[in-house]
């Protein structure tokens, strides 16, 4: 990023404002423009939100946005198999009966990435002040996408996993798949073969459905986790502004 | 033909011990307290570089890798390859 000349909120208070708006690929160069401009705006006079030029509110959207997305997308493929290993469908290092250390380790590569994701977007929370101006329209901005991505994932999820368990993996399909595989002898699939894939996937379908309304906690932990450092910022401002008022 | 024997591990190995190291090679690798320790690194780094560092690609990367060492028993046994 480039800090050109100088440029002010109206004031000639000699604060550094970027000159070029670069395009923001991702959350690290978003996180990182707010910081900048919470720098900037800490150090001297509030900038105008009007130097956040509209490209770069649908940029901070859409990062926000793909953030929640792609994040959650990834703990919705491994939720289902997450509660399959705790409920000892699926083994894990080779065993079906996880220790402590294994759970561990499944729950953080399932959840993991939305726990990851929350931690690091929290960083805005301390430039929510309300001293600042630009810095507290770019986290809004931020912000919505995140939550629009969280909420549209978790819905989307929601809905998938639950039409999965109703209408696909329901006993007459599961028949109707393994009828023709055990006649055709595909994969040398036995009939005790066949009985035993139904049990495990009448099992199996289950986990779909605490792994939807997991995949929805996962998604508010998502949001939680900045929301509660603005917060926290918010009030902890608050508190200041009393204390000096005394 | 020759020149692709050269490629060829039956050349050197025996067909049965070949595949008794690969036996071993998932016994250890996939079950067990290495699968674990190396299962915890891939992971970490797979945080590191995904939301650390904003390098989506290393991280699935990273992310495969720990799947693997998590669900790598089960795979290579559902492919036959382990028994």
């Amino acid at each position: 990023m480039s800090k050109g000349g100088s440029g002010s909120s109206g004031k000639d208070s000699g604060i550094y404002l970027p000159q070029t708006s670069e395009k923001i690929k991702n959350l690290f160069d978003a996180i990182s423009e707010i910081e900048f401009y919470a720098g900037s705006e800490e150090e001297g006079d509030k900038i105008s939100e009007k130097f956040f030029t509209t490209k770069q509110k649908i940029q901070f959207m859409e990062v926000g946005f793909k953030a929640a997305f792609i994040s959650g997308m990834i703990t919705a493929l491994l939720a289902p198999i997450m509660v399959g290993v705790f409920e000892k469908l699926i083994p894990v290092f080779g065993s079906y009966n996880p220790t402590i250390i294994d759970q561990i380790y499944v729950f953080l590569l399932t959840i993991g990435f939305s726990l990851g994701y929350g931690i690091f977007i929290a960083r805005v929370g301390k430039c929510y002040s309300k001293n600042y101006s630009i810095s507290r329209t770019m986290v809004n901005n931020l912000m919505i996408g995140l939550t629009a991505g969280a909420l549209l994932k978790a819905g989307f999820i929601f809905l998938l996993f639950h039409f999965i368990y109703f209408n696909i993996l329901i006993p007459e399909n599961v028949v109707k798949w393994l009828v023709p595989l055990t006649k055709k002898g595909f994969f040398h699939l036995s009939v005790e073969n066949a009985e035993k894939i139904y049990l495990w996937i009448m099992e199996f379908r289950k986990t779909f459905l605490t792994a939807s309304w997991f995949v929805v906690f996962t998604s508010f932990l998502l949001i939680a986790i900045p929301y509660y450092k603005i917060l926290k910022t918010i009030i902890k401002e608050k508190r200041v502004k009393q204390v000096e008022n005394l | 033909m020759d020149f692709l024997d050269f490629f060829n591990p039956l050349r050197i190995f025996g067909e049965t011990s070949y595949q008794n190291f690969f036996q071993w090679l998932f016994s250890t690798l996939f079950d067990g307290w290495l699968a674990r320790v190396l299962g915890f690194v891939f992971l970490f780094f797979a945080y590191w570089f995904w939301v650390r560092r904003e390098q989506l690609a290393r991280g699935l990367w990273f992310l495969a890798f720990a799947f693997l060492m998590g669900y790598g028993w089960i795979i290579f046994r559902f492919l036959g390859v382990a028994k």
